[in-house]
């Protein structure tokens, strides 16, 4: 198994390098895969967090690469078409609160991932969905788990249902201006260092707006024609950031998407507090489009 | 009641690229089958002044068997004729074609025959239009022989079958489904038919036929509620539950006519019937 370099960037939906941490995904010999991936020491928007912990190791990189695993293997091993469109229906993620600690001192760090193989939903013959469920270790030790639900469609019965849901013709990040930021939160209040990675905005008590900044390749890497569940977690943990005490990450996540958030009509959030998690929930049009569950723990 | 699409063919211009598209995104909008007309030639007006037909030499039409030949390795959808004109045809050639696209589908052949109605074609393919409706029963018997069966001998319709037989012959005796607007045909659907494809809507008119079926499945010593019945809709006319409580077990959604110039228009028209077939 590679683990020197990345994997073609398009062999994974993506177009940057700088946004490819997969090098590689193979069957294990028994009933299974593995994979891993480059945590890269330093990183424009994975390492630009006020907490050092996060700085070390953002458990949205680990998310990263999970998401880029799946890709890769829905295409090599389950004859997923090149051109299908990828339908993130849940995504969750445990990550140790002490695993930033195992990162190298000086230099990248080497993420392994290991799965059973999944059993593929199917349509006829045609894998439409895959749940892979990864067992996650650094250095190796292990240090979480994350798991999936993704449903495919071809691209022309993609377009039919979208064009549908919209209620008309399509756009894509591409057409549309850099986010207006105006409302935009300081980024200290959400952890983050650089303005460009707020997602929050008019935030007051357990509401705020969210901003969808098409112009930011750590999010848009490449043209999407809905806003990225991605997204929604990245602002779901700036808002449970916002709403706790200081020098805490992230340690679990729980998201559901609903439905298909539009680029160009405003997405409102709203948390509570349960069982211990902040619930974000993301509102388009009075429609629920995403709920995602962030639990936040003192760094070790 | 299963519900599947016409292929629109003569508004799909992209080749077996489109074809392919279209047949992978029905099945994954939750159709369950698709049906294809069938024409083997279209008459040109010029030299047939006064011509009336419904379609004529400038509608393209794709031979059905060999297009589902294709289909079914795109797609896992039932492959149905909405008729083939059988009569016109080498009954020899058509159980044959027949059992290849059944073998190569997994079963998945469903084949709707009838009369048709064009004289041009008739002629061109040497056969005569007259007494149809006997051939067509020869046909039918025909086949199934040669479909289960090692050797065949039988006369007719000018057809001499001496002590021969299809080889490979399909798993199965392919579901033959009795297509026409004639009490005659109603009455061949509920004697020798294991289907039956009306064209015509609910109401007082498809009761009518219903019972002819009946009645003909009941002389037949047969029961006439194992004979399928395929449904025809145009899509926006609605009539769902009109054709459930008529007892039909199948229902294409047909987008032809409807003015769609492109393969995306035809799919999101039919991605609005989720509500329908879920």
């Amino acid at each position: 198994m590679r683990t020197d370099t990345t994997v073609e960037p398009s062999s994974i939906h993506r177009r940057h390098a700088a946004t490819v941490f997969l090098t590689d995904v193979q069957p294990d010999g028994s009933d299974g895969f593995v994979a891993a991936a480059i945590l890269p020491d330093g990183h424009a928007y994975y390492s630009a967090h006020t907490a050092p912990a996060n700085r070390r190791l953002d458990p949205m990189l680990v998310l990263e690469t999970c998401r880029q695993a799946h890709n890769y293997l829905a295409h090599t091993y389950f004859e997923v078409e090149a051109d299908a469109a990828f339908i993130l229906n849940r995504f969750s993620l445990r990550v140790a609160p002490d695993a930033y600690t195992l990162m190298p001192a000086v230099g990248d760090g080497l993420l392994r991932m290991t799965l059973p193989a999944p059993t593929p939903q199917l349509l006829g013959r045609r894998t439409r969905g895959l749940a892979p469920s990864f067992a996650l270790s650094l250095d190796g030790t292990p240090i979480g788990e994350s798991d999936m639900t993704v449903g495919y469609l071809s691209a022309a019965a993609y377009r039919a249902l979208r064009t549908r849901h919209r209620g008309g013709a399509l756009i894509t990040s591409d057409d549309l201006p850099p986010a207006d930021r105006t409302g935009a939160v300081a980024p200290a209040i959400v952890g983050r260092i650089r303005d460009a990675d707020v997602l929050l905005a008019d935030l007051a008590g357990d509401r705020a707006r969210l901003l969808v900044p098409v112009e930011h390749t750590g999010l848009f890497d490449h043209p999407l024609d809905h806003i990225p569940g991605t997204l929604f977690i990245e602002a779901a943990r700036q808002f449970a950031t916002a709403l706790s005490p200081p020098s805490m990450i992230m340690t679990s996540m729980n998201a559901t998407f609903h439905a298909f958030a539009e680029l160009d009509a405003p997405v409102s959030l709203t948390a509570v507090t349960r069982g211990g998690e902040i619930v974000v929930d993301a509102c388009q049009a009075g429609r629920a489009v995403a709920t995602v569950a962030v639990a936040l723990l003192p760094v070790r | 009641m299963e519900i599947g699409v016409v292929l629109p063919q003569g508004e799909l211009h992209g080749g077996a690229r489109e074809l392919r598209e279209f047949a992978v995104a029905v099945q994954e909008l939750g159709f369950r089958h698709l049906l294809a007309y069938d024409h083997v030639l279209g008459a040109d007006p010029d030299g047939h002044p006064g011509w009336s037909g419904p379609y004529d030499v400038d509608n393209p039409f794709h031979e059905p068997l060999t297009l589902f030949a294709f289909l079914a390795g795109v797609c896992d959808l039932e492959l149905v004729t909405g008729v083939l004109v059988l009569p016109q045809r080498q009954t020899a050639l058509v159980a044959k074609q027949a059992a290849e696209v059944d073998l190569l589908s997994g079963g998945r052949l469903r084949l709707g025959v009838g009369l048709g109605w064009n004289s041009v074609e008739y002629a061109a393919l040497g056969r005569p239009m007259r007494g149809l409706g006997s051939r067509l029963d020869e046909q039918i018997a025909l086949l199934r022989a040669l479909w289960t069966q090692r050797s065949v001998t039988l006369m007719g319709s000018g057809e001499h079958f001496d002590a021969a037989g299809l080889n490979p012959r399909p798993a199965r005796s392919i579901p033959i489904w009795i297509g026409g607007t004639s009490d005659a045909a109603y009455r061949r659907a509920g004697r020798l038919g294991d289907g039956w494809l009306p064209r015509l809507s609910p109401g007082p008119a498809l009761d009518a036929a219903k019972a002819v079926v009946a009645l003909a499945a009941l002389s037949a010593g047969r029961d006439p509620s194992a004979i399928g019945m395929h449904g025809r809709i145009r899509l926006g006319a609605g009539g769902f539950d009109a054709w459930r409580d008529a007892g039909a077990t199948h229902l294409a959604v047909s987008t032809l006519g409807a003015g769609f110039t492109s393969l995306s228009e035809h799919l999101r028209a039919l991605s609005q019937l989720e509500g329908e077939i879920r």
